[in-house]
């Protein structure tokens, strides 16, 4: 046999290998590249969706004085944000019948609000027609609650503010741990009070999440979808996240990819954070800027929302620490 | 050059370039099994589908959930049934009777719903 002869039985031997090896690493990384793709788009429209969820419409129902934290969350806004830039990152703004075999994926929906949470996911009712029909409705707003052995109860929120009703004098109070004046053991102590807090409204939210996400299932199977849903293991750190500010979380589950179906979550917080104001006053004859928060008597001539604007205008900055 | 000497140079440089291209060959081969291998089991770690959360919720909440969400009825804005006592949405909290309600007992939740699916009324019964 002639060397060209083993080399083409060579050739002949190895090639099915390579074809294999390289179509499954072209899969691999179509299957990257939309997972990737997918996570953005979901990213996205949770942040979105956070950001929305802030738009008030409604003046007396800004965030009070009392706590950053406590904004009156526009959940409707922000739904109505969460699928417009989902559908519009999957390419499907223009298809509903594409949008609602994309809903059939997306077990719920959670905004986290400051004293109580809103699970957004498909329940059946009957219609202005008689007709029992299926959609994505809002569920009741479910409170931070706790009770301890004694029979006092508490309401938390993203802070220390609380809602107690102690059995004892059978009154209700309301205000922060430090300074309600009742005999409810858990008010004293901050760091249990933190610790409980923050493990009563992770539990409350698995719960509910757990139990929706489990509904979907029966739903999703009428639908022809035969994926089992779950709560996914979310990561402690994911929960802390959850719960130091107003935010959305999604969950989009099963949607078929190659060989493998997507799974993902994601959270998105609108942390409220004021900007502090810059000052532009004249000092000596100086024009100096600092910030609102200097306790300075010299008199204001301009305001402006960053340093750097004042420094465009010629003042000079001043720190607080220089002021004898 | 005899065509003896010419074959042996040929087949020198032929044996030559087979050893080279056997194992670099193989070695490529290998690194792509082995990185579509690691892309798998990744894609297998972040599948949070097969580590599912062990919790289970069965959609009951606690008595204290029951006697905040009545607390709050005025905000919640709609009326809630506890075991068949009503609570109207005007309601103050100081005037709810909280012995009625076992803060450490379970309550199923049913929730009644307008023609657009807007909720309209709450209802606890306990379990």
């Amino acid at each position: 046999m002639k060397i060209i002869n083993w080399a083409i039985v060579g050739v002949l031997i190895l090639l099915p290998f390579y074809v294999i090896n390289r179509a499954d690493t072209a899969t691999q990384r179509r299957m990257m590249i939309t997972e990737l793709r997918y996570d953005a788009a979901l990213d996205t429209a949770v942040d979105d969706a956070a950001r929305a969820l802030l738009i008030n419409v409604n003046e007396q129902q800004e965030a009070r004085y009392e706590s950053a934290k406590r904004v009156r969350v526009n959940k409707e806004e922000a739904i109505d944000t969460f699928y417009r830039t989902l559908y519009m990152n999957f390419g499907v703004a223009e298809d509903p019948i594409a949008q609602g075999v994309l809903n059939r994926y997306i077990p719920a929906v959670i905004v986290i609000g400051y004293d109580g949470f809103w699970v957004y996911a498909e329940e059946e009712f009957t219609n202005a027609a008689g007709e029992t029909e299926m959609r994505p409705v809002w569920g009741p707003k479910k409170p931070y609650a706790y009770a301890d052995a004694q029979g006092n109860s508490l309401s938390f929120t993203l802070d220390d503010y609380v809602i107690a009703y102690e059995a004892g004098s059978r009154t209700w109070q309301e205000g922060f741990r430090s300074e309600i004046q009742s005999s409810i053991p858990l008010l004293h102590n901050a760091e249990l009070f933190e610790q409980v807090r923050r493990s009563r409204i992770v539990n409350a939210i698995q719960n509910e999440l757990a139990y929706r996400i489990n509904r979907h299932n029966q739903y999703a199977s009428r639908n022809g979808i035969s994926y089992t849903f779950t709560l996914p293991t979310i990561s402690e750190e994911g929960w802390n996240n959850t719960v130091n500010d107003i935010g959305v979380m999604a969950f989009v589950q099963g949607i078929p990819m190659g060989r493998k179906t997507y799974n993902n979550y994601a959270l998105g917080g609108s942390r409220v954070l004021k900007k502090p104001i810059i000052l532009g006053a004249v000092k000596d004859g100086r024009k100096v800027y600092y910030r609102n928060t200097c306790a300075f008597p010299y008199p204001v001539e301009e305001t402006f929302a960053s340093e750097k604007a004042a420094a465009q205008k010629g003042y000079m900055p001043l720190s607080c620490s220089n002021h004898p | 050059m005899s065509h003896f000497v010419r074959t042996m140079i040929d087949m020198s440089f032929a044996c030559l370039i087979f050893v080279m291209a056997a194992p670099a060959g193989l070695l490529l081969f290998q690194s792509g099994a082995a990185a579509l291998d690691t892309a798998y089991v990744s894609g297998k770690a972040q599948d949070r589908n097969v580590m599912p959360t062990p919790i289970t919720g069965d959609g009951s909440v606690s008595g204290a959930e029951v006697l905040q969400t009545i607390a709050q009825i005025g905000e919640i804005g709609m009326e809630v049934v506890v075991d068949g006592t009503r609570y109207a949405p005007s309601l103050e909290r100081e005037d709810i009777a909280v012995s009625a309600i076992r803060l450490n007992g379970r309550y199923a939740p049913s929730y009644e719903r307008g023609p657009d699916g807007q909720l309209k009324q709450i209802v606890f019964v306990s379990r």
